[in-house]
């Protein structure tokens, strides 16, 4: 009788232990649940993808695989002889912009035509990170419109816009990207290209980056990148800096 | 040189050289590190291969198979074929007859040249392709391409510049749906005498189980290896290929 009574407390223990760990790995679950809901990434990418395809958006072209060449050539410049670790490159769409994708691979059929927008992806010496894009449209008219909807901001959480301090016409946003990080964009048209060049600056959170002036530096390291670009036209540059 | 230096590297994992290797190099050094600690520490043995291979392998069949896969200028953004580079005709000859090798793709100037090919080699069937995908990876196999490389880039390379240093570490490559491609990492400094400059010059040599076939892909850069993700994607369309061409 006493151990059978011993039994059962031991069996009553043993449920309330794991009732209590049960309890424990439900709220842990819940709160995994809020965070993925919740966190800004989620927002973010939703709304980018309830915005971006809209009608008034243009697409890039697509060309022949012989085209991509000049495409990278003109991004690459953009953090030129190694300075940065290049981590990433390939075919990209407008949409690229918003939804900050990782670039397409190259295809299988070595004929089949591409889409005319490459992007390259480095990790910078301070740790931050930056993309280059080309995106080419059927006419300059395409260009400016893309440039003039990407640099606002539309689809974007805590976006905030201003003209670049260069290149000339160039615009600079700010916003949450859908990773959840603070990124730094600039945009500018060129014909019918069009260049983005952005940096997510290193940092733990998006608070921490603005606080320390990390979003400043990331709009003067991209404002001055960008007169690498072609067509560029910039009018002074840092010491230092050549094109 | 390059050209050159992946073709010795070919030949330093065929199986077949296992005895000439054994006789010159008897005492196995350690390992070096790891190039990639993560993906190599990590990466998963190639699968079990399902290739069919219905009809008896022949060299026509193996190099219609590797034309089919190899790399085109199509699938490097900005390269051009570079010139082919000087190699002994026995190793000419045998590549010919296993397999194939595409042109040596380079795009880049200066501090940003970097070149990619490919290459495929037939077998016996699949455990040939694993004795030699393993022999590659021992000791002796990397103590193999240190020595052999060595001798060979500093033969190859231009008057002017000096290369030193020559290194050799296993390399893994994940490659989705597949396992991983195994070979080696080789870093090398180069430097031009008199003028102070050392850069450092990597050349990544992987290989991707495929039934009786390895599919091989080939980089070399300057300051930085080839980005693991462009090495990652290339494998997969070679693979892609080679699924969509029956050996």
């Amino acid at each position: 009788m006493g151990d059978r009574d011993g039994d059962q407390d031991g069996r009553r223990r043993r449920g309330k232990w794991f009732a209590v760990r049960l309890g424990v790995l439900l709220v842990i679950l819940a709160g995994l649940v809020v965070f993925l809901v919740t966190r800004p990434g989620k927002q973010a990418q939703s709304s980018a993808s309830r915005c971006v395809p809209s009608t008034q958006l243009p697409e890039v072209r697509r060309v022949p695989p012989s085209a991509l060449g000049g495409l990278r050539e003109a991004v690459a410049r953009a953090l030129p002889q190694r300075v940065g670790r290049l981590y990433e490159e390939g075919t990209v769409r407008a949409a690229v912009a918003w939804t900050d994708e990782e670039p397409a691979p190259p295809a299988t059929s070595p004929g089949a035509l591409r889409p005319a927008g490459y992007e390259m992806r480095w990790w910078a010496p301070n740790g931050d990170d930056v993309v280059a894009d080309v995106l080419v449209f059927g006419s300059q008219a395409q260009a400016q419109r893309f440039v003039a909807v990407a640099a606002s901001s539309r689809c974007r959480l805590q976006a905030r816009i201003a003209a670049a301090s260069r290149p000339p016409e160039a615009r600079n946003v700010s916003w949450l990207n859908p990773d959840g990080a603070m990124q730094a964009d600039v945009f500018l048209a060129r014909g019918k290209r069009a260049y983005r060049i952005a940096d997510a600056p290193a940092g733990s959170s998006p608070g921490d980056v603005r606080s320390s002036g990390g979003l400043a530096r990331a709009f003067a390291t991209i404002d001055v990148l960008a007169c690498l670009l072609p067509s560029a036209h910039c009018q002074q540059l840092p010491n230092g800096v050549t094109t | 040189m390059l050209l050159g230096a992946a073709l010795v590297l070919a030949g330093c994992g065929k199986s077949n050289l296992v005895t000439n290797t054994a006789t010159v190099g008897s005492a196995p050094a350690p390992a070096p590190a790891p190039a990639r600690t993560a993906t190599t520490a990590k990466a998963p043995a190639p699968r079990a291969s399902t290739v069919p291979v219905p009809l008896p392998l022949t060299a026509a069949r193996a190099a219609a198979f590797a034309k089919a896969v190899e790399l085109t200028g199509a699938d490097v953004p900005g390269a051009h074929p570079a010139r082919r580079s000087k190699t002994p005709l026995a190793r000419e000859r045998e590549a010919a007859q296993c397999g194939g090798r595409s042109p040596e793709f380079q795009r880049g100037g200066a501090l940003e040249r970097e070149s990619l090919s490919s290459g495929v080699e037939v077998l016996r069937d699949e455990k040939s392709v694993e004795r030699d995908l393993a022999y590659a990876q021992t000791p002796r196999g990397l103590r193999c391409y240190e020595r052999v490389l060595s001798r060979s880039l500093r033969a190859e390379a231009d008057p002017h510049i000096k290369i030193f240093d020559v290194r050799v570490a296993p390399l893994s490559v994940t490659v989705a749906g597949a396992g991983a491609a195994r070979g080696i990492r080789i870093l090398a400094h180069v430097g031009v005498p008199g003028a102070g400059v050392v850069v450092r010059l990597f050349v990544d040599a992987v290989s991707l189980p495929y039934g009786p076939a390895e599919i091989n892909l080939y980089g070399t850069s300057f300051v930085q290896p080839i980005a693991e993700r462009t090495e990652q994607e290339l494998l997969t369309l070679l693979r892609e290929r080679a699924r969509r061409h029956p050996l």
